[in-house]
């Protein structure tokens, strides 16, 4: 298994959508950190606290993303990649981004967690 | 029971009684507060971001808009979380209005260099608040009657 934690390992500020938009991107947190940790084809848990503010762009192009470019193996979303939130304010990002997921991959399923 | 006992006993009631009840209106009032400055920060948030998507290709002024509607967006969702632990009912009662709103406040090319103004999302902004404030007074509506009854 394999743990982010964005705040820790990528930015407490991500911010953008794009490389062109800043370092910390939802593009640079999939293809640095996201996409490497689901090749080695351990479950990723991927921990959303602790950082100052997601923007819905953000989460869009991480996830979404990751859906989008057929990244996530399998038909189970809480399989291969695990958002996990500790807190209700990030409850709220962590059902926007599996919402972003379903979106850009309507073929995933959802599973309780 | 003696009278003496009676009264004690009927005086003690009367206290925690009338304790209880103050503590409830304390608790209706204080969630009533939380919730009035829930929807202000909404209508702030949706202002704020209608001008942001009104704007065209970035310029310094946008990136302190940005920095402004995150900002709001976490007073929302912290304020709204507290909302939640103290009125359980509310849970999960407005998450697809949530998500539209958080979609329409920060998605699409939120923080996107060198964007295109985009006037759809700065009208959509505007509806999915009036939705999700709409949909919070409804449901708080419908916990009220059922604390009255």
């Amino acid at each position: 298994m394999t743990r982010i934690e964005v705040a820790k390992d990528f930015s407490r500020f991500p911010a953008g959508r794009y490389r062109t938009d800043g370092r910390f991107s939802g593009e640079a947190f999939r293809e640095d950190w996201l996409k490497p940790a689901l090749r080695k084809g351990e479950p990723v848990h991927v921990v959303l606290d602790g950082v100052a503010g997601y923007g819905s762009s953000f989460l869009e192009e991480a996830f979404g993303g990751l859906a989008r470019e057929g990244c996530i193996s399998g038909t189970d979303l809480n399989r291969t990649l695990i958002l996990k939130s500790e807190s209700k304010l990030f409850d709220v990002y962590r059902k926007l981004a599996e919402d972003y997921i379903r979106k850009a991959n309507p073929g995933l399923k959802r599973t309780a967690n | 029971m003696s009278t003496l006992q009676s009264l004690v006993v009927g005086g003690v009631l009367g206290f925690l009684s009338s304790f209880l009840l103050r503590l409830w209106l304390v608790h209706i009032n204080e969630n009533t507060k939380r919730f009035e400055e829930l929807c202000k920060y909404i209508e702030d948030a949706a202002d704020e971001a209608s001008d942001y998507w009104f704007r065209g290709p970035r310029d310094d002024d946008l990136e302190i808009k940005e920095a402004k509607i995150i900002g709001l967006q976490t007073k929302i969702l912290l304020t709204l979380s507290i909302l939640q632990e103290n009125i359980w009912y509310l849970e999960g009662k407005c998450s697809e209005e949530i998500s539209e709103f958080l979609d329409g406040l920060s998605g699409g090319s939120f923080q996107v260099k060198f964007r295109e103004a985009d006037v759809a999302r700065s009208i959509q902004v505007q509806q999915a608040a009036a939705h999700l404030i709409t949909r919070l007074r409804q449901e708080r509506g419908f916990l009220l009657k059922a604390q009255i009854r």
